[in-house]
């Protein structure tokens, strides 16, 4: 029996729970792989508005055409993958995984969500106005470094609140890549684009390993 | 306060034992869990985690669904109006005494 449950037995058995469901929907590395891959089509879509707006300003037609092709397609990869692919994460789940992480079925608190939407929002906005004021030539870098630290935030909270120590290792990667887009003095191009590809691509690899070693894992069947 | 502390003599015992208490603490945050998740959320062994299950059940605050995947025993358990009664009742009692 986790002695921790009984530690924190003085808090809310309610968010000790929720801990817990959190703690088991990252336990198998898919929901890693799915935010990661999300980042990466993100990344890919920023990318190919800067090469529009910066590498190509004054384009052939043939460029403008080949540019909204690759918009569109971009753009259909994502809501197809955002729409289809936590479902699929779940059938994954429950056709393969279910013996090894069991079933928990969520309930879905709208107000607590939209109270968690709040606080993420209300931390980004004074970052972005700050970096903005900072980096008043590099608007866009101002922008990467704020959405790097808020990702910090966000990350450090699930590796926490959810006791999933990796997401402690995005956390600071998160925070030394905005702190490196906010003192370099590189000239990085699209630099929201490189941030969440880096870390879009770190999250998949890492939520692969996490996948490759769950499956090695003997599976336990009921007694 | 001596009414409140003395309101922990009729505290009710199903949900007072700890592993009890672990299982509808998580049950109560979720729609349903199974068997296998329970298991790994609370720590106790399959034998132990079974036993309470049935005892819950017999108190009727959980109902327990269990079916097949495939060659595999599937056991859905979900907290029912009355579990959810009993748990809110019971961390009213616990909160007014501590």
């Amino acid at each position: 029996m986790p002695i921790s449950f009984f530690r924190s037995m003085t808090a809310d058995p309610s968010t000790i729970a929720e801990r817990l469901v959190i703690k088991a929907k990252f336990r198998d590395g898919l929901l890693e792989i799915y935010l990661g891959l999300i980042f990466v089509l993100g990344a890919a879509f920023e990318a190919a508005l800067y090469a529009k707006q910066a590498i190509f300003p004054q384009g052939s037609t043939a460029l403008d055409v080949a540019f909204i092709v690759i918009s569109i397609v971009l753009c259909s990869l994502f809501v197809v993958y955002t729409v289809r692919s936590k479902g699929a994460a779940k059938w994954v789940r429950e056709r393969y995984l279910i013996e090894r992480s069991g079933y928990v079925e969520q309930k879905l608190n709208k107000r607590k969500l939209l109270r968690y939407f709040l606080v993420a929002f209300a931390a980004f906005l004074p970052l972005a106005i700050a970096a903005l004021f900072l980096f008043p030539a590099h608007s866009d870098r101002g922008l990467s470094t704020a959405t790097g630290l808020m990702f910090c935030g966000l990350d450090a909270w699930i590796a926490w609140f959810g006791r999933v120590f990796r997401f402690a290792i995005y956390s600071v990667l998160s925070a030394a890549s905005a702190i490196f887009l906010a003192v370099t003095s590189i000239d990085i191009a699209a630099p929201l684009s490189i941030f969440f590809a880096f870390l879009g691509l770190v999250m998949v690899f890492s939520g692969f390993i996490v996948l490759l070693l769950f499956i090695r894992r003997p599976a336990e069947r009921e007694a | 306060m001596s009414k409140k502390i003395q309101g922990l003599a009729e505290i009710d015992r199903i949900i007072h034992e700890p592993a009890r208490l672990m299982i509808i603490a998580l049950l109560a945050t979720v729609n349903e869990a199974d068997f296998q998740y329970l298991h790994l959320a609370t720590g106790l062994t399959k034998g132990n985690l079974s036993v309470h299950l049935s005892k819950l059940e017999e108190a009727a605050y959980i109902v327990i669904e269990k079916s097949f995947r495939g060659k595999y025993p599937l056991t859905i358990c979900r907290l029912t109006g009355q579990g959810r009664e009993a748990f809110d009742n019971y961390r009213k009692v616990i909160k007014a005494a501590l």
